[in-house]
């Protein structure tokens, strides 16, 4: 039977702790992750003689006190698991701060190796840190590494196959501590505490908070502190204390006051060539990225060549995608048939399910492969902290955070990261505004029909740099859709969702070169995959539905339906047959478009209409104008989200009231935005 | 007087006398490394002045400026606590 060695693996966050990961474990991880490097922990495994190793990457958090959810569930890891070591990944060039957490690590006494990253970064920096001293001092074996380079993670497999048989040093606290320590310590050694630290422990009973307790009565099975000699050594600790003029609240301060001292100290040590920290190189690239001026010119060119990339990248691969579908469908289609299944059956499947399934994966999945990576280097350089921080001031006006900026950015890719990645707002109710509002940020999905809309209705001639011009004309849409985003998040937090504005305290890491082979394979993996997984689920069954609407009784059922919404959608600006769309398309948004042209057609089945012309000749044989295009592009935006988003809206809230707000919220505003601009449409009209 | 790292100006650099903010906050910008008499600086403000971003042990942190005012710093006092 082999081995298998569970190892936590922790660290301040943009520290290289997935980097770390990555090189440790290859692709063989289960990413139950899709939203970049947050929420639910991952794990991977790699083997390293005969042995097998359980990476478990924990949450990145700046100390074993918690603030929200996330850091809950890494506290609970490190303090209340049997994992059978612990590796720590530090930043070389802010050893002072990370040491804070790793002297907070330590105190659990459990095996532990030190991993100090980034040391080529700190070279650069002028920083050279003595890793034999420092392991001393800790008492804990240390490794070197430059985890991006490759460069000790052979040395970081090593240190964890053997045993360590250092003694982790203690901390020493100031003798008012320690002596309100000696009041406990005694008499842990009668209790069972599984493998849990006693002077550890001692001091969290003094400390701790009601979360801290509920994970820990959790973990022993029992309330320790129900026992009735550790109860009044607690009082009797707590009592010595106050004597000395501390109380709770400012015994946490000193034990980080402490715990600071102590990391000072031994950072001093350790750093060598005391040249002062150098950052002026970051501070120039700050200087220009949160410029006053130049700050908005640079965001704006960003968000241009991501959505230009994207748009013009995504053009060939989706066009030879759909080429291979439609191959695909008759050989299947022919196949059936020889196999002896019958007509009606042949064609639901195939026709309809496998069709729609083939045009939503060849709109969806370029533009994803292409944006998701092209994100993940903006985060790796560094760029995405900025953002929030430049953009931080129109967000507080609205009463929410600048990180909302984030998840509108991820909403761009998908609704449902954008949801998902709410989780690194801290307060709930900053995090509701910023789920709620969501979809008002056209993702991918709809990109491709607004536009085909923009390049029919908006550029006269296809020629030359007709690609810019659209992905112009689609940043207009984009700054709108922002703008709303901003008005409606304000108008939540006066009435729904009342409430003060919480704290923001934001990192701003070092710009850094980003991994671009490693960036695409985990972009691809961690997003793409996923999104597309979930996609494709819903579109098969789709499809098979929207051709039974299609083929039985003549389309009576789809004629009903038209003719009910046709009078809402005239006031809109649309008609019958958009609104039917746009029900129809909830499973996925990309098949909203073509679902509207087959109702326009006489035809049976989806059809995939590649020319714009094509388009164009239906759109105008059913009376679009100018303002029929416009009114479509802003119910695209602003409409119910994708079921796929609803999904994640409800496993994100876990209510249905926030469920029916998150439908009902931007349908209103897109049926009221949509009756703006047609009456302001028709009243030119009728002035002209 | 009391002075309050809002009132120092971008390249400033001043000793941290006390956090008057909730347990919360003060909690969070503790792990982040900012507690008392450390050293901090202003490095340079967003584009609206609020927020700025700040200098402290080694990394560069952005904060809001109404919680910076709840922070209290002496400037030009030369800190026991700490080698320069």
């Amino acid at each position: 039977m082999t081995e298998k060695l569970k190892i936590a693996l922790a660290g301040n966050p943009n520290v290289g702790k997935s980097t770390v990961f990555n090189a440790l474990t290859g692709l063989k991880q289960h990413t139950g992750n899709w939203t970049g490097k947050t929420v639910e922990v991952f794990t991977g495994e790699y083997k390293f003689n005969d042995k097998t190793y359980e990476i478990v990457d924990v949450p990145g958090t700046y100390s074993l006190i918690p603030h929200s959810k996330e850091e809950s569930v890494a506290r609970d890891f490190l303090c209340f698991s049997e994992s059978d070591k612990i590796l720590i990944v530090c930043d070389a060039t802010a050893l002072e701060r990370n040491l804070y957490f790793v002297c907070q690590i330590l105190e659990l006494n459990k095996e532990t190796v030190l991993c100090v990253n980034l040391l080529d970064e700190a070279k650069k920096k002028g920083i050279e840190i003595d890793l034999d001293l420092l392991s001393y001092e800790l008492g804990v074996t240390v490794v070197g590494a430059s985890a991006r380079d490759n460069d000790g993670i052979s040395e970081i497999k090593e240190a964890l196959e053997k045993r360590n048989t250092k003694k982790i040093k203690n901390i020493k606290y100031q003798k008012e501590i320690e002596e309100a320590l000696e009041y406990i310590f005694p008499y842990l050694f009668k209790m069972p505490i599984k493998d849990l630290d006693k002077r550890w422990l001692s001091l969290r009973l003094l400390d701790g908070d009601e979360d801290l307790f509920l994970s820990l009565n959790e973990y022993l099975g029992y309330d320790l502190r129900e026992n009735e000699f550790i109860g009044s050594a607690i009082k009797k600790a707590m009592l010595f204390l106050n004597e000395n003029g501390i109380d709770k609240e400012q015994l946490s301060e000193l034990v980080a006051e402490n715990l600071y001292n102590n990391a000072t100290i031994i950072s001093d040590q350790v750093t060598v060539s005391k040249t002062k920290t150098n950052i002026s190189k970051d501070l120039k690239i700050d200087k220009f990225m949160t410029g006053k001026y130049s700050s908005y010119l640079v965001l704006g060119v960003i968000l241009f060549l991501v959505f230009y990339i994207t748009i013009v990248g995504a053009n060939i691969p989706s066009t030879a995608l759909m080429n291979f579908f439609t191959k695909a469908e008759a050989v299947i289609f022919s196949f059936f048939s020889d196999l002896g299944i019958s007509e009606f059956f042949n064609n639901m499947l195939i026709k309809g399910g496998f069709r729609v399934l083939g045009w939503v994966v060849s709109v969806m999945l370029p533009p994803m492969a292409i944006f998701f990576p092209l994100f993940t280097i903006l985060e790796d350089l560094g760029v995405l902290p900025r953002v929030t921080y430049v953009l931080d001031s129109k967000f507080q006006k609205a009463n929410t955070c600048g990180k909302q900026a984030l998840t509108i950015c991820m909403g761009f890719g998908c609704n449902c990261v954008g949801v998902t990645g709410a989780r690194i707002i801290d307060s709930k109710r900053e995090r509701l505004i910023a789920i709620l509002t969501n979809s008002f940020t056209p993702c991918n999905g709809r990109f491709p029909a607004i536009i085909k809309l923009i390049s029919i209705f908006f550029i006269s001639q296809v020629s030359a740099g007709s690609e810019l011009l659209s992905a112009l004309f689609l940043s207009v849409v984009i700054v709108f859709s922002i703008a709303v985003t901003l008005f409606v998040s304000n108008i939540l937090s006066k009435t729904l969702l009342k409430g003060e504005k919480s704290h923001y305290i934001l990192e701003l890491p070092s710009y850094r070169k980003p991994q671009i082979t490693k960036v695409i394979t985990r972009s691809l993996l961690n997003r793409t995959i996923f999104v597309l997984g979930r996609a494709v689920a819903v579109a098969f069954p789709a499809g098979i539905i929207i051709w039974l609407l299609l083929n039985l009784g003549d389309k009576v059922i789809l004629n009903s339906i038209i003719s009910f919404f046709t009078p809402l959608g005239k006031l809109m600006g649309l008609d019958g047959e958009i609104l039917t769309s746009f029900v129809l398309g909830i499973p996925a948004n990309e098949i909203v478009l073509p679902i509207c042209l087959m109702t326009y057609s006489e035809n049976k089945e989806l059809i995939s209409i590649e020319s714009a012309q094509a388009i164009s000749e239906i759109l105008a044989g059913n009376n679009w104008s100018i303002k029929t295009a416009i009114c479509f592009i802003m119910f695209s935006v602003f409409h119910f989200p994708c079921a796929t988003t609803l999904i994640t809206i409800f496993k994100e809230t876990k209510s249905f009231k926030w469920l029916l707000i998150s439908f009902l919220l931007p349908t209103a505003l897109g049926v009221i935005i949509c009756m703006f601009f047609n009456f302001v449409f028709s009243f030119f009209e009728y002035v002209v | 007087m009391q002075m309050t790292l809002y009132d120092l100006k971008i390249g400033e650099t001043a000793i941290i006398v006390d956090i008057n903010t909730d347990r919360g906050l003060k909690q969070r910008l503790q792990d982040i490394g900012l507690i008392k008499k450390s050293e901090i600086k202003v490095l340079h403000s967003s584009p609206c002045g609020n927020p700025r971003a700040y200098l402290i042990r080694g990394s560069v942190i952005a904060l809001r400026n109404c919680d910076a005012q709840k922070i209290t710093v002496s400037k030009g006092g030369i800190c026991c606590d700490r080698k320069t």
